[in-house]
């Protein structure tokens, strides 16, 4: 099972740096992919970094990260807005994902939207379900192999 | 030989009597993106000797302890730069041994590559408190919105620690300066060749314009 926790910035926004980085990496080691509704400081960032190097073993092999940000230009008023807003409660509009490497194997980050590359073994493991094996079985046969294995049956059964 | 001692007496001079003339320069970016590479480049050209850092390989954390070379001396238009070079470990947010196993190391050794690489990566952070000057590499052959770019950027703004982005590889045909420029509108970025010395100069004539900056920020 996979799960995808969805987390406020709001919810540890009131921790101190080493704090919020303990609850978000203890989330991780669970195996949870985390949405962040907002972003972490780029200090918040170096030090996500710092403690993950610090975690690493071999069944947490670190984590991987991306923020989609609003990029558009805007027009003057709405920088003044953003510009208040940024003095006021600091700069922390975006959204971010955070994996375990364990889980994702790339998370690639474009201007518009962030893809999230799985792991092949981890979703073998854990997501395929009963009724997608003889689907995957179904689909990957060819018309070649399917014969072959007909002539086989027909075989055993001479 | 000539050259070398002549370095050390300026360096020496200079931290003497002129220390506004000197800074520490780091080079940091992600694994593999060509730090050492350029590090070694720039011993060649200012110590005009083939003085190595470490090694390179194509295999990622190479380089997984800082290494500085203290007292460069750079000598352009004119102008005098005497600075430490700080090559660091690539920073990255994941290690995995298997990796390594994959390129063909033991069981044993992997996992000693990726424990030293674990504490390079921590080191590289650390350091970012002591230098002055940074040149952030990029490899110009791979998707420039890697969050290990981004960050060492907030990073840096968030200290006022002027930075050139360096776009690495472009001799390859892979390598687009313009997709790094892209994602990066607000800075102005460089491509070279560290292997074969390309675009090397205009590096060097962007050290001696972010100089001007650190000293009227030291004033």
């Amino acid at each position: 099972m996979l799960t995808i926790q969805y987390l406020p910035y709001q919810q540890i926004e009131s921790l101190n740096s080493k704090e919020r980085i303990a609850s978000i990496l203890s989330l991780l080691k669970t195996g949870k992919i985390l949405i962040i509704d907002g972003r972490l400081s780029s200090s918040d960032e170096a030090l996500l970094i710092r403690e993950t190097m610090n975690n690493i073993n071999e069944e947490f092999n670190g984590v991987e990260i991306g923020v989609l940000r609003d990029n558009k230009e805007h027009g003057l008023l709405m920088r003044i807005k953003q510009g208040l807003a940024r003095a006021l409660i600091g700069d922390r509009t975006g959204i971010t994902f955070i994996g375990p490497a364990k889980i994702i194997s790339e998370l690639r980050q474009h201007p518009e939207n962030i893809e999230l590359h799985f792991q092949k073994e981890y979703l073998l493991k854990n997501v395929q379900t009963k009724s997608a094996k003889p689907i995957i079985q179904k689909d990957s046969m060819s018309k070649k192999s399917k014969s072959k294995k007909s002539k086989i049956v027909k075989r055993k059964n001479k | 030989m000539i050259n070398k001692l002549k370095s050390i007496f300026v360096g020496f001079w200079d931290g003497l009597f002129n220390d506004s003339n000197y800074f520490r320069l780091g080079i940091y970016g992600a694994p593999n993106s060509g730090k050492t590479t350029l590090a070694n480049r720039m011993c060649k050209d200012l110590l005009n000797v083939d003085d190595e850092f470490t090694d390179i390989s194509n295999v990622a954390h190479e380089t997984r302890k800082v290494n500085v070379k203290e007292r460069l001396l750079m000598t352009k238009n004119g102008k005098k730069l005497v600075f430490d070079l700080i090559d660091t470990p690539g920073i990255a947010t994941r290690i995995d041994y298997e990796v390594f196993v994959k390129a063909g190391m033991t069981q044993k050794e992997s996992k000693e590559r990726a424990r030293e690489a674990t504490k390079g990566v921590i080191e590289s952070i650390k350091w970012l408190e002591t230098v002055d000057i940074v040149i952030i590499m990029i490899d110009a052959t791979k998707n420039p919105y890697n969050q290990v770019n981004l960050t060492i950027v907030g990073n840096l703004e968030a200290r006022s620690i002027p930075f050139i982005l360096v776009a690495n590889k472009t001799d390859l045909k892979s390598g687009k300066l313009e997709k790094i420029q892209e994602a990066f509108p607000k800075y102005k970025v460089i491509g070279i060749s560290a292997k074969f010395s390309q675009n090397i100069d205009k590096l060097y004539d962007e050290l001696l314009i972010l100089k001007k900056k650190i000293r009227k920020k030291r004033r």
